[in-house]
């Protein structure tokens, strides 16, 4: 899983200190608001790791010391975590409640997923109403917000008749009958709030993109505007303007000291009238003030993009036998920024510089840096991640796993079939490993891992599945 | 092209790296035969050259001295060109290399020719963050001169790996160190061949005293 979502029940003046967990922030009605956490999430994760615990964890520590009487709740999806807090309105619950996934964090499920559970019919109709004004905000027709009314209706009738109490109640109706009965819109909004559904495929953590999602912007744009007297193109050339506007950016009443910068656009309109735009982001958010007036960390992201461009354009200009375009004028813009918040970074803080400076190290790169960790799970692929979910149970580093001591170095991305027939029969059996039966239609998958010596003279890492299946997995390099 | 840019890789906070940069000449591996025949370990500030040629095993015997270094709390970076395969943690994890002081950086020098391996981990060399690199990926030949002084000047343990066995008769100037690793599976034994920089042999190490 990739984001989180908070919904808060916060007073105005609250809203900027807000805005230091995410920049993606929107106002779902009067005194909430929706926070997405995606744009920060590996850093709060990596801050989290610090204080040696999780992202759930840290979260609940910094509102329970801070907003100690305000309802917040959390979930995969922003349509999930606003029910729950409307849940916890009516209940007149207050602190920090949710869950990561719709199956829960652990096989006893949380009280915020025992809460969400129950939710009530009112709670939704409420929760519905809202959307649909949101919706309309960004184009659902006339004729659809009709239609959608129409089928609201229409599921209060069957409710009633049904005797459904909750909206859970639905539960384990075929979707397909859903959307014939009560429309593809009410239906969608239904899937949101329980994708848990039998039948439901499990991309539903990345369905946020029908969700009308309304960012309220921080600020105003921050933009400065270069044009040169001359066109230009050499990096030498470009450099000390390019430092000089970051200097100008800074100025900006805007943009003050302590705010940290995710993502700088930089947008060039060419000689030949052709404009581009590239994304800077920074992996970790970035403090431009900190270095005025050199901006080196800005300066190395900002090389590797322009000489991106200029091969790129290079080549086109190769492909028409034209010399390669000049630039004429450029735009640099902080298009994602969030305010530094002491009260939140200093909350946990370990007092070691050493993250800060691998952050620092990883902003100036080019390539990503990852750090893997183990997962709590057997299966050869499954064992270890660069990315841990919120919800995965990482072992932790001094975890013994002995079971791993006989696998490879290297491991292909996908198992690649393998032609047995033919190669050399010196193999040695290594381990049999089981499937995971109970996510897949089709039955045993159980595999016998050998390390095989092919042709070539290289020690591979092949297994063998129940039906007799060749595959080539890894490598002993 | 390592031209530009130098200004921007400054040195960076004297304090931090006054802390880290303690003053560790060799790095040992777990086995003290090999350690012996290698003067104590491997050399900080020197580049040495790693034969390994690919699927025989011999990156296998890097893993004790990744594991040595990060039970002394340095980090280590493993980078790699190899656009079909990524690292296995779990096995790593399991010969004693502790993750959370690794990392791991996919190049793409494969899929951009232009791009070299070193340009994109550029920064990397001009700060001692990471003790110990090793460089799994083609490098230019201009570029030795570089990593070896930025080995020198802070201190680092680079190894460039080479995915063919090294011969003693030419090699890379700049290389202090040489040698040759791969496994033998059906004799269960691990094979150094030492190279240049240290007495000329053949060294054999039974696998369960490796491991």
């Amino acid at each position: 899983m990739n984001t989180l979502f908070i919904a808060i029940k916060a007073l105005k003046q609250d809203i900027d200190e807000l805005y230091a967990l995410s920049p993606s922030l929107m106002e779902w009605s009067e005194g909430v608001y929706v926070i997405d956490l995606g744009p920060c999430l590996s850093y709060w994760q990596t801050r989290a790791e610090r204080f040696g615990g999780s992202v759930e964890d840290y979260f609940q520590n910094f509102f329970q010391k801070n907003y100690k009487e305000t309802q917040v709740a959390y979930a995969p999806h922003p349509w999930q975590a606003v029910l729950l807090l409307s849940m916890m309105q009516e209940r007149g619950l207050v602190g920090f409640l949710g869950f990561l996934n719709p199956y829960g964090s652990s096989i006893k499920p949380s009280l915020g997923q025992t809460l969400y559970q129950q939710m009530s019919w009112q709670v939704w109709w409420q929760g519905v109403f809202e959307l649909s004004k949101h919706l309309a905000k960004i184009g659902l027709s006339k004729a659809s917000h009709a239609q959608l009314k129409k089928d609201q209706r229409r599921m209060q009738e069957c409710c009633q008749r049904m005797n459904w109490q909750t909206p859970r109640d639905l539960f384990g109706l075929p979707l397909h009958s859903l959307r014939r009965r009560f429309g593809a819109k009410l239906t969608q909004f239904w899937e949101w709030a329980f994708p848990d559904q039998p039948g439901a495929h499990l991309g539903w953590l990345t369905r946020f993109d029908d969700f009308p999602f309304i960012l309220r912007p921080l600020h105003e744009p921050i933009v400065y505007k270069r044009e040169f007297d001359e066109p230009i193109d050499d990096w030498e050339h470009l450099e000390p303007y390019f430092k000089e506007d970051l200097n100008q950016l800074c100025k900006i009443p805007f943009y003050q000291k302590g705010m940290l910068v995710l993502c700088l656009e930089w947008r060039f309109v060419f000689d030949d009238l052709s404009d581009y735009k590239t994304t800077i982001p920074f992996r970790y958010p970035h403090d431009l003030h900190l270095e005025i007036p050199h901006h080196p960390t800005t300066l190395l992201q900002a090389y590797h993009h322009y000489m991106t461009l200029c091969r790129q354009q290079t080549a086109k200009a190769h492909e028409v036998d034209l010399p390669p375009p000049k630039l004429f004028s450029w735009e640099l813009e902080i298009t994602k920024m969030i305010p530094k918040n002491n009260r939140l970074l200093e909350l946990f803080s370990d007092g070691g510089g050493v993250q800060d400076e691998l952050q620092k190290l990883e902003n100036r790169l080019r390539v990503p840096l990852k750090a893997y960790q183990l997962v709590d799970d057997l299966y050869p692929e499954h064992a270890f991640t660069h990315k841990p979910g919120l919800d995965q149970k990482i072992f932790p580093d001094d975890c013994g796993t002995i079971i791993h001591h006989a696998r490879p170095m290297f491991i292909f991305h996908k198992p690649k079939p393998f032609e047995a027939k033919g190669t050399s029969s010196l193999r040695v059996f290594l381990e049999r490993t089981l499937d995971k039966w109970w996510l897949h239609k089709e039955q045993n998958f159980g595999r016998d891992y050998y390390l095989l010596i092919n042709h070539a003279g290289e020690q591979i890492w092949v297994y063998q599945d129940l039906k007799g299946q060749w595959f080539e997995h890894g490598i002993f390099a | 092209m390592l031209a530009p840019l130098t200004d921007a890789l400054q040195p960076q906070s004297a304090r931090f790296y006054a802390k880290t940069q303690c003053a560790i000449p060799k790095l040992a591996s777990v086995y003290s035969s090999l350690d012996l025949s290698l003067g104590g370990g491997l050399s900080f500030g020197h580049i040495t050259e790693w034969g390994a040629a690919w699927g025989k095993g011999g990156r296998r015997g890097l893993l004790p001295f990744l594991a040595e270094a990060t039970r002394r709390g340095l980090w280590c970076l493993w980078a790699s060109d190899r656009a079909d395969v990524s690292i296995y943690p779990p096995s790593w994890h399991a010969h004693g290399v502790k993750l959370n002081l690794l990392r791991v950086a996919h190049l793409t020098a494969s899929q951009d020719p232009e791009q070299s391996p070193v340009e994109q981990l550029k920064p990397i060399f001009f700060s001692p963050f990471f003790k110990m690199i090793i460089l799994d990926c083609r490098i230019w030949s201009q570029e030795h001169a570089f990593l070896a002084q930025r080995a020198e000047r802070e201190g680092l343990l680079i190894i460039l790996v080479r995915s063919y066995r090294l011969s003693s008769y030419r090699g890379n100037v700049r290389a202090r160190y040489r040698l040759n690793c791969w496994h033998d599976p059906l004799g269960h034994k691990q094979h150094f061949q030492l190279i240049k920089g240290w007495h000329p042999q053949h060294l054999l190490l039974d696998e369960k005293g490796w491991e």
